[in-house]
């Protein structure tokens, strides 16, 4: 497992490089830069200047070099718009975006789960034909566009819930998470209808059955136990997306999130901010993933086993030769 | 004679696959609501400049401004006056030509480079696959964002940005049905023919990897369309008084508190084209591929 774990963080490292590459040179194409943005009333000496320090009189790559420099010690470097450390400001916006994607994808979990086992057990029913209709409707709204039909209903229409920002606890929660987690509970049901229904038709349900076991610990124990893989990747998949920053979403809430964060900062040409937080934004998913792994070991055996193995197979000649000398 | 016998034999064999998908196809009441769907939007769509006048959908008339829907004005009137249920019906050019154009840009780009990946392996696969994980890490709307801040915002820019930014997925999707049929006998007899790689890829590989392929794009129209009009939301891309939903609800959101009308059209256009390429999309995998069903 460790290795495991070692080898997953070792192949981040191109990753990083690479993306952090794209973005340098995509913001260096587009039009403008972080001076012409802040440097509005001043001196064409002082823009000199500003140039210079910045590294904008030089190549992209030259820019580029001098960030993996700093990289390397660790530093995400100094955002100019927000005159603060990139990390600094990634870390004081990142509660909010964790928030948000923590509760709709709770949300998910705890309805899709058990709506999507009721689907599939009633396989051609009334709950599965509605659930089915409904996560299909999800799945074709545009989340923006939810945000705003909710806000005009539980705000405007009804005045329940705020309608933006995330100063009222909970209460400005609700709204948000709801929005992104009706796409997220429409793609969980559906998984979860589809993999339970790959697994109802197995023969070792039939033996359970006929063994006597109980239909509700059939369903619970034998079937859930096995359908789990595919959704648990689902949710991984999921967090992780959410982890990057609800971008639409949050820009319709006003919600002080990782992804309000960096479209301002792509709009404001400020390419420290923008690479830096889409970093950090590639290894969270990273670790998300990561986890995910070691939970499959932890639902199948089979699994475990194979990881196991590849530990010791790889120990193997090691032993062996120890035994030789 | 045997090449006689062998287009025949090819003809009669495409036609009954063609035949058993549809067979497969007819029977999924929801996919075939949402056939019906697009092709009265696609018939709107392509013949509106013929029998409407532009004046309905960009002529102001500012005394019956902010109107809620009523007999004359189905979906109300904007803050100019203009028909909303008229505008809503002229975006539907926008938005089908914006997912569709945005689609065929990631096949052209995504299905030779998935292509080549499987066919190839090695290298050049490390190498496509390695970038493609590289565009993949940014999230696909934070793409769009930038080549749309490269490009600027017109509709075909919107096009491009919105293809490109699902470029990774049709490159995924392809290079895995590819490695399912590059050992196959029929591309080991036409190597053995000494028939070049190019031939083998487009005349044996791609044809047999056209279901995967042909689900995906349907289901990318969907997407594409929900990307684009989320770019214009951001206010990028297509801008108002364009007519393009998503710039129509951009327009709205001002007036949202008092004429919420004015977002929920656009919206719920949307979202019925989604839904039905959703339901078009879904309805072909389970007829392409009954391996894949349920």
């Amino acid at each position: 497992m460790h290795r495991y774990i070692i080898k997953r963080i070792l192949m981040l490292i191109p990753v990083i490089v690479g993306v952090s590459l794209l973005v340098f040179v995509m913001m260096d194409m587009a039009p403008g830069t972080v001076v012409d943005i802040i440097g509005g009333e001043m001196s064409t000496e002082e823009l000199a200047e500003l140039n210079h320090q910045l590294g904008y009189d030089r190549s992209v790559f030259y820019r580029y070099f001098l960030y993996m420099k700093d990289l390397l010690h660790g530093d995400l470097g100094t955002s100019f718009i927000y005159k603060m450390d990139v990390w600094d400001l990634y870390m004081q916006r990142l509660p909010a975006t964790l928030e948000l994607a923590g509760a709709s994808v709770l949300l998910a979990i705890l309805l899709s789960i058990p709506l999507g086992i009721k689907a599939a057990t009633g396989h051609g029913g009334l709950t599965d034909n509605v659930s089915m209709v409904a996560a299909l409707l999800g799945l074709s709204m545009p989340n923006f566009w939810l945000g705003m039909m909710l806000i005009v209903l539980f705000s405007n229409r009804l005045g329940w819930l705020p309608s933006y920002g995330a100063t009222d606890g909970i209460k400005s929660l609700i709204l948000p998470a709801l929005t992104i987690g009706t796409g997220l509970m429409a793609t969980l049901t559906r998984t979860t209808r589809s993999s339970m229904l790959d697994v109802l038709r197995a023969d070792y349900l039939r033996t359970a059955r006929s063994k006597g076991v109980p239909e509700k610990k059939v369903v619970s124990k034998h079937a859930l136990k096995n359908a789990l893989i595919p959704i648990i990747t689902i949710i991984g998949t999921q967090l992780g997306n959410a982890v990057g920053g609800a971008v639409v979403t949050e820009n319709v809430f006003a919600w002080p999130g990782v992804g309000r964060l960096i479209i301002d900062a792509i709009n404001q040409r400020d390419t420290t901010t923008v690479t830096g937080c889409i970093i950090m934004t590639t290894v969270m998913i990273c670790v998300i993933m990561m986890v995910v792994d070691i939970i499959y070991a932890f639902v199948d055996p089979r699994l475990r086993a194979q990881y196991a193995s590849g530990k010791t197979r790889k120990r193997a000649p090691k032993v062996r030769g120890g035994e030789a000398a | 004679m045997s090449k006689n016998t062998e287009s025949v034999s090819r003809k009669y064999r495409k036609r009954g696959k063609l035949g058993e998908i549809w067979h497969h196809f007819k029977k999924n009441k929801g996919a075939m609501a949402g056939l019906i769907i697009l092709i009265v939007m696609f018939a709107v769509a392509l013949t509106i400049d013929f029998w409407l006048d532009q004046e309905k959908v960009i002529g102001q008339n500012i005394r019956e401004k902010l109107q809620s829907p009523n007999a004359a004005h189905w979906f109300g009137t904007d803050e100019m006056g203009r028909d909303m249920f008229w505008r809503v019906v002229y975006g539907s050019r926008y938005s089908l030509a914006i997912g569709f154009v945005a689609v065929i840009v990631s096949l052209i780009v995504g299905v030779p480079l998935g292509a080549a990946a499987g066919y190839y392996g090695g290298k050049i696969e490390g190498l496509i696959m390695r970038v493609t994980d590289i565009f993949s890490a940014i999230p696909s709307i934070l793409m769009g964002v930038v080549i749309v801040s490269i490009l600027g915002g017109s509709t075909i820019n919107l096009m491009i940005a919105v293809g490109i930014s699902s470029v990774p997925n049709f490159v995924r999707i392809t290079r895995a049905a590819v490695l399912t049929v590059k050992n196959e006998e029929y591309v080991e007899a036409a190597r053995a023919l000494g028939k070049t790689d190019m031939y083998i890829i487009f005349r044996h590989i791609l044809p047999n990897c056209l279901s995967p392929i042909i689900v995906q794009t349907t289901l990318r129209v969907a997407s594409a369309i929900v990307s684009a009009s989320s770019l214009s939301f951001l206010g990028l891309g297509i801008k108002p008084p364009s007519p393009e939903w998503g710039a129509l609800l951009t327009a709205g959101k001002t007036y949202i508190r008092g004429y919420s009308y004015l977002c929920l059209f656009p919206g719920l256009a949307i979202m019925i084209t989604v839904l039905a390429f959703n339901m078009v999309g879904d309805g072909l995998r389970d007829a392409m591929d009954p391996k894949l069903k349920r």
